[in-house]
């Protein structure tokens, strides 16, 4: 019986161990329900294995960018492909999103250049490649021309489709994005060009802060930018505010605006200036701009600082007893001196 | 046929049918086998960045009179969502996380909010790469895009969990505001990360 028993348990576990080696040799199943895309690198790719188009173009020639699109959930899709241009967000980093922010400077964009968008159904567990066209101009260009192919599941999501609430709602909604990078002469070094164009107080519901639109006027993205902003006053020079942000990134001919904040200090209203001193790299900028505050966003301001101020009994809890503690020891230290002597 | 025998003549045949298909299909080779030259080399096939879906965000209702005369915040009624991203491309290129809120609308009249503002907070519930850091407490306003988690070169390989709790909304004082129910689009955008010089 014992000897039965432990024949079962040996046939179990190799059942077991063969089912797992049957799966094992099988390919891994997708975990995620949503679709996902991979580009097809074309021969002019000068990044091999990217996972994003970097190509060096001919002027004059039609460059087919093919993505392979797979749905591996169990439920049918439907997708659009846009192309779109690679824009600043305000958070100063490099965005491949659906956006109507331009920057007059752009002597093209990919968007003007490329085939309109493409919607595509997938069955489930379907993969189609989709093919946009985009028409390199006859004399080329400078720089870079950055975008994206933007792939957006237009499919409502479960809890939308069964939705009758009256309640407040965000739907979300699932995107991934392949960057396109052309370039007509890959050797080609611009000079960065930046400008400050305006300053401007945010007119924030309940803090005001300041907003400094910067713009890359070259047809190159950068990145390694830092921006150390101080706010000075405009008749006595003092610094009432500072800030510093680094890690930041522009697309070529792009603007962003870059918030700032009006520090800890109360403020007076009157006027400002906005001094700003960036760096990427070798390359350094220095901006000035004045600007204005009201009597009632001053009064936002400093109400916004009373509030900000936590209240810390806990600090003041703990110097009562650093000072108690000490004035024992001091005295128990005294009244030993004493003893002694 | 004693015991024994009826079990190995069963375990021969689960061996047989065990066997991955993946080693039947490399032994249909017509290359032959060159004793000198032994090959160890293996190509290992990247695939796909991806992430999975999760359930829309839901938030607690107010009464037109709160918002007509302060400002108010609306919390999310479920308490955790999660988003899970899966980097399997083999490429240690890195990538980003974004998110872009529509305008905030009335379902049947078409009336937007005036100036709502969706706060997130994610946290890393679990990822097999190390030292990655979701931005706090993003704000985000209508048509602006805020990055969530922007992954650096040679990290966020693998499987990524992001969790979101406390998220809300706030909506500030506006006197013509129209009851009803309002939807807006929260666009989670993956991309990969490309490399950017410094400037020139």
């Amino acid at each position: 019986m014992i000897r039965h028993q432990y024949y079962c348990r040996y046939l179990l576990t190799l059942v077991l161990c063969l089912v797992g080696l049957n799966f094992w040799g099988l390919p891994s199943q997708a975990t995620s329900k949503n679709f996902s895309t991979q580009p097809q690198l074309p021969k002019n790719q000068l990044i091999p294995g990217a996972s994003y188009y970097n190509l060096k173009v001919i002027p004059g020639s039609e460059q087919s960018l093919t993505l392979s699109i797979t749905n591996p959930s169990d439920q049918t899709k439907t997708v659009k492909v846009t192309p779109v241009n690679a824009t600043t967000a305000d958070s100063g980093t490099i965005a491949y999103v659906p956006s109507n922010r331009q920057d007059e400077s752009a002597e093209t964009t990919f968007t003007k250049m490329t085939s309109v968008a493409v919607t595509v159904q997938l069955a489930p567990r379907q993969q189609k490649t989709v093919t946009l066209k985009t028409k390199i101009p006859a004399n080329g260009f400078q720089g870079e021309i950055r975008g994206g192919l933007f792939v957006a599941d237009l499919t409502p999501s479960q809890s939308n489709q069964q939705s009758n609430s009256t309640q407040f709602h965000l739907n979300n909604r699932f995107a991934e994005v392949t960057p396109v990078i052309l370039r007509c002469n890959i050797d080609q070094k611009l000079r960065t060009n930046l400008k400050l164009a305006q300053v401007t107080v945010n007119p924030q519901p309940t803090v005001p802060t300041l907003t400094a639109k910067l713009r890359n006027l070259t047809p190159a993205a950068f990145g390694q930018l830092k921006i150390q902003a101080k706010v000075a006053e405009k008749a006595t020079g003092k610094i009432v505010a500072t800030q510093t942000t680094d890690q930041l990134a522009m697309a070529p001919n792009s603007w962003f605006n870059h918030p700032i904040t009006l520090g800890k200090q109360t403020l007076a209203a009157g006027h400002y200036i906005l001094k700003l001193d960036l760096t990427s790299g070798k390359r350094d900028w220095h901006f000035e701009a004045p600007f204005q505050l009201s009597k009632q966003q001053v009064k936002q301001h400093n109400i916004s600082l009373k509030k900000a101020t936590p209240a810390r009994p806990w600090g003041r809890w703990l110097l009562i007893s650093g000072t108690t503690v000490s004035l024992l020891i001091g005295a128990y230290w005294l009244g030993r001196r004493q003893a002694h002597s | 046929m004693t015991k024994s025998q009826q079990l190995s003549g069963l375990l021969s045949f689960l061996l047989l049918i065990g066997t991955p298909l993946t080693t039947l299909a490399a032994d249909t080779s017509d290359k032959p086998i060159d004793p000198q030259k032994s090959t160890t080399g293996f190509e290992i096939i990247g695939s796909n960045l991806q992430f999975s879906s999760f359930s829309d965000f839901k938030f607690e209702s107010d009464k037109a009179e709160n918002i007509i005369n302060h400002e108010v915040t609306l919390h999310s009624i479920d308490k955790e969502h999660t988003l899970a991203i899966q980097d399997y491309r083999g490429t240690h290129e890195g990538w980003t996380l974004s998110a872009t809120m529509s305008n905030v609308t009335e379902k049947d009249s078409g009336r937007t909010i005036k100036q709502p503002t969706l706060t997130l907070n994610p946290t890393l519930s679990t990822a097999d790469s190390q030292k990655l850091a979701p931005n706090k407490n993003i704000r985000l306003t209508p048509t602006t895009t805020q990055p969530v988690l922007n992954v650096a070169e040679n990290s966020g390989e693998g499987n990524t969990q992001l969790s979101f709790t406390n998220t809300t909304i706030t909506i500030p004082k506006q006197y013509d505001i129209s009851a009803g129910t309002y939807t807006a689009d929260l666009k989670w955008t993956l991309a990969p990360i490309t490399k950017v010089d410094t400037a020139q």
